[in-house]
């Protein structure tokens, strides 16, 4: 607990200290970087320790405001954020200074350390905070912090949008939680977050629970609250993409457990809506890692596809704990532990190895790139590691998790009630679509950046990048395989955890045992693989190996424009797909026999975001277009406005005071 | 001693497979065709010859192959081979973990077509990452409805013994294996999702995306072709014949319907013409249909 605690404070004087050296604008980002890393490390040790130790402890920390309290606490549940935070933040902090000295000679960076160091800072308090005002706090500080991060390019207009749909989308969550937290500490009498699980009068306890689904599930960018995600994730450093696509999402997750753990009785609804939710977002954000070509944007999507898949298993656990059936219950908890660790894993690697071809090639579209893998070999490896993981091959950290949601979910199947039942293998079958299509994408998304040729001037000229950005995404390779291939060890660290929700470890033994086989079998695919390879050389060495072009049906001048692009690569798949996009088509179509040269674009759009939000908010300016008359920039309007309101407060106090 | 027979037929009999194929097609069409062992004279001339690379490939297209073999070898580890060879490394969950292994296999394929940067290559890849994806419901449905009907997650005991099973689930289970051939046919590449035999570039599937490949890489991939069509085809041959009996009876028994599974296909291949490449969803939207009204009947079995 106190090394936690200390790891704040350093987080705390990280962000400072950036800002302390604001003269010396490198000194202070790898000043920031340097605590920033100190006090991820020390707290990662920490927290690995509370959570495979399972005790709890708490701290009371002196507090000057009239509400709330400094209370701090560090359970199982909390240490397994914990440890998702401390590592991605280690990552992206050693990243994130190789990545922003880049910049330094064009801008100001110095303050971004600071920011990064206050976002890791708040997401720990949020994970550790014992109080609803402290909580909140803490949830604004992330929000905030992340905003200045997200907007650090801000001179382009989608950075400026993608920042802005963050904002709002997170002030909408926020507000949910105010009510949430106001509703649960006037309910009991004190903002304490309780310890154990509380009785709520029957009328408060749904609506804590809609609160928390609403306000926690739209910072976990789940399905229909997701269209901020793939608009700010893009457009933000990838350092900063990689911390809120592999940590602060889950806090959405957490803020879910958490209440789980809070409201007694939580019912099976809930849990069933998580699962619906979950489902939908898992095959929307499939098909739409195919349907992007912008490469963090796919990213993003894929991060909207893994949230989905935490839920369902999210939702399969409350259902069975609501069902008294507690193997579901600890399969479908359990895999949504080990999700979002292995999705902290290889996302951020994902996204930190998409900010190196960023830095490399200049460009996140898909259709720039190209024969990066011959530039970039290292920058290739770790991205195609973290691609796999995420298509989930087996031996790496996205199967082994996966394997577990499965597990729980063929266990629900067999023991739920016949509507379960049916709803499961509902999921099933949309977890499978949503796997295959998430494959596609991100064999796409490494096809079309690393292989073939240069599809631009920018692309041919990429270079590697530093070993400042490199060594953490080696560190992020590292955890993908040892969580895919020892997922004993996991299961193991999110124990106790389970424990606090009532699921013992004998429930747990067989599934670790069978992704303990999975993990070994996946290991010894890997050794296949190094064998038939030997084989190959072996059976290739005495025989001539000749290099030509490649075969284009006999037309030997290829260029880079023939090769398959990113767009075309998805339209199969997108044309059967096409009820959950939105295609647009723009430019014109070439005409007459001989006809000029013509401009064509073609881009798909998410249609719950393209007509739920974009669509929407245009209809809800446009009916409020009269309000508009209100403010027309005239002094004389604006003394009148003052005037009225002053007459109604008189009023108002006039009349409280007759009272 | 079982789980050596067992790799036995895993690591020799699968070339036999396209070459009973090709003498069903080719008895059809009036000729005699090539030799049941065609194929493994073709891998025994590829793995002898030297290799052409493209300059634009990179070690991920050398790897390709390598690693789709080395997947399908695992996934056949995870398969029975007749009552008396249950899966040497079967364990509970192992349906799931061949599922992905088939998708590695798949993952190491579309990366290696991607990477020679053939616009051929890049629409077969597309092609099959598409149908594999709208395939996937339709495996996944077939092992839950399995799962449900037999209570067990691992093919081994999902396919074994399963004479009581078809009593209670009997139109149940014929539907799936209807769904699995789908799925078999569709993973494979053969009509009507793709024919195996076109030589125009534009128009095929697993084809034009191993355009590229020569010597003994190509010999891994054809060596690979034929071990996923025989684990596929292992699966409905085993839900097909529902029988158990000692080993040397049950083992013939299974080698038996993996022949006539073989000349289903070849019948197939004869018969149907193959589909237009937009109808090919449809094929396999239908066998997801097939699959969850199968499961459907066992839930309803199951719940009384």
């Amino acid at each position: 607990m106190h090394v936690a605690l200390v790891a704040v404070a350093g987080l705390a004087a990280g962000a400072a200290l950036p800002l302390i050296l604001w003269r010396w604008d490198r000194l202070a980002v790898v000043a920031g970087a340097t605590v920033g890393a100190i006090s991820c490390a020390a707290g990662l040790t920490s927290a690995i320790r509370a959570a495979s130790g399972g005790a709890a402890a708490e701290w009371l920390g002196p507090w000057s405001l009239p509400i709330g309290a400094l209370r701090l606490g560090l359970d199982p549940l909390s240490a397994v954020f914990l440890c998702c935070l401390f590592a991605v933040g280690l990552a992206s902090s050693i990243y994130g200074a190789g990545y922003m000295l880049a910049f330094a000679a064009k801008r100001r960076v110095g303050w971004t350390a600071a920011a990064l160091n206050a976002l890791l800072a708040s997401i720990a308090l949020v994970f550790l905070a014992r109080d609803g005002v402290l909580f909140l706090f803490a949830w604004e500080g992330m929000t905030v912090s992340a905003f200045l991060l997200i907007a650090f390019e801000h001179e382009h207009r989608d950075v400026r949008e993608g920042a802005l749909w963050y904002l709002v989308f997170s002030h909408f969550g926020v507000a949910c939680l105010f009510a949430y937290f106001s509703l649960m500490g006037s309910a009991i009498g004190t903002f304490q977050i309780p310890g154990a699980a509380t009785s709520f009068p029957p009328t408060v306890a749904p609506a804590l629970l809609v609160l928390a689904f609403a306000g926690f599930g739209t910072k976990m960018g789940l399905a229909p609250f997701h269209a901020w995600l793939p608009a700010a994730h893009p457009v933000a450093p990838s350092h900063v993409s990689a911390l809120l696509s592999g940590v602060m999402l889950k806090c959405g997750a957490y803020g879910l457990l958490r209440t789980l753990l809070v409201v007694r009785g939580v019912p099976a609804a809930w849990g069933w809506t998580l699962f619906a939710c979950g489902a939908a977002s898992a095959v929307l954000g499939a098909i739409n890692i195919l349907a992007a070509t912008d490469l963090k944007r796919s990213l993003a999507y894929s991060s909207i596809e893994n949230v989905g898949i935490i839920a369902v298993s999210l939702g399969a656990g409350v259902v069975g704990l609501a069902a008294g059936s507690p193997g579901v219950a600890a399969l479908g908890l359990a895999g949504a532990l080990l999700h979002v660790l292995s999705h902290s894993a290889f996302k951020s690697l994902l996204f930190s190895a998409a900010g190196a071809v960023l830095h490399g090639a200049h460009t996140r579209r898909l259709e720039r790139m190209g024969g990066l893998l011959k530039r970039m070999p290292a920058t290739a490896a770790i991205f195609l590691c973290g691609a796999a993981a995420a298509a989930a091959v087996p031996g790496l950290a996205g199967f082994a998790s996966e394997f577990v949601v499965y597990r729980g979910l063929f266990d629900a199947l067999g023991r739920l009630t016949p509507a379960g039942q049916a709803a499961s293998a509902a999921a099933l079958g949309a977890l499978a679509l949503a796997g295959g299509l998430a494959a596609a994408g991100l064999a796409r998304a490494f096809g079309m950046a690393f292989s073939g040729s240069p599809r631009s001037e920018q692309a041919a000229n990429a270079r590697e990048q530093n070993a400042a950005m490199l060594l953490p995404m080696a560190m992020l390779v590292g955890a993908c395989l040892a969580l895919g291939m020892l997922p004993r060890i996991a299961l193991a660290l999110v124990a106790p955890a389970l424990a606090q929700f009532g699921i013992h470890w004998s429930l747990l033994t067989p599934v670790v045992a069978q992704a303990g086989h999975a993990g070994q079998l996946g290991s010894i695919f890997l050794l296949v693989c190094l064998a038939l390879a030997a084989l190959r050389d072996r059976l290739l060495r005495p025989r001539p190996v000749a290099q030509s072009v490649t075969w284009g049906c006999g037309y030997a001048a290829p260029t880079a424009r023939m090769q398959y692009s990113a767009a075309s690569f998805a339209s199969p798949a997108l044309n059967v797909l096409r009820g959950a996009l939105e295609v647009r088509m723009s430019g014109g179509v070439p005409q007459a026999v001989f006809p000029a040269a013509v401009h064509r674009e073609s881009s798909a759009t998410d249609r719950v975001d393209a007509f739920l939000y974009r669509g929407g908010t245009a209809w809800v300016s446009r009916r409020l277009a009269s309000l508009r008359r209100l403010h027309r920039s005239r002094v004389q309007q604006y003394l009148l406005y003052m005037f009225i309101a002053l007459v109604l407060l008189l009023s108002w106090a006039a009349r409280l005071v007759r009272q | 001693m079982r789980a050596a027979l067992h790799l036995a037929i895993l690591l020799l009999l699968p070339p036999l497979l396209p070459g009973i194929v090709n003498r069903v097609k080719a008895a059809f069409a009036g000729r005699r065709g090539p030799p049941v062992l065609q194929l493994y004279f073709d891998l025994w001339k590829l793995v002898r010859k030297g290799a052409v690379y493209s300059t634009a490939t990179t070690w991920i297209f050398r790897a390709g192959p390598v690693v789709t073999v080395a997947a399908l070898l695992v996934a056949g580890l995870l398969l029975p081979f007749g009552g008396g060879l249950p899966g040497p490394a079967a364990f509970a969950g192992d349906v799931v973990l061949f599922a992905y292994l088939l998708g590695a296999g798949r993952f190491a394929t579309v990366l290696a077509a991607l990477d020679t940067g053939s616009s051929f290559e890049g629409m077969g890849a597309s092609r099959e990452v598409t149908f594999a994806a709208l395939a996937e419901p339709a495996l996944f449905l077939s092992i839950a409805g399995l799962a449900l009907a037999r209570g067990t997650l691992s093919w081994t005991t999902m396919l074994s013994g399963q004479m009581p099973a078809w009593h209670s689930f009997g139109p149940a289970f014929a539907m799936l294996i209807g769904a699995l051939f789908l799925v078999a046919l569709a993973e494979n590449s053969r009509i009507p999702f793709d024919d195996p035999n076109t030589h125009l570039e534009l128009t095929m599937v697993h084809e034009v995306m191993v355009l590229d490949h020569s010597g003994p890489d190509f010999a891994f991939i054809l060596y690979g072709a034929s071990i996923k069509l025989f684990l596929l085809g292992a699966i409905v041959v085993r839900l097909a014949l529902p029988f158990a009996a000692s080993i040397p009876a049950h083992v013939a028994l299974f080698l038996a319907g993996m022949i006539v599974f073989a000349v289903i296909v070849g019948v197939v291949e004869s018969t149907f013409a193959r589909l237009r490449m937009n109808r090919i969803p449809q094929i396999l939207v239908a066998a997801g249909v097939f699959a969850a009204l199968a499961m459907a009947v066992i839930l309803i079995r199951v719940n009384g």
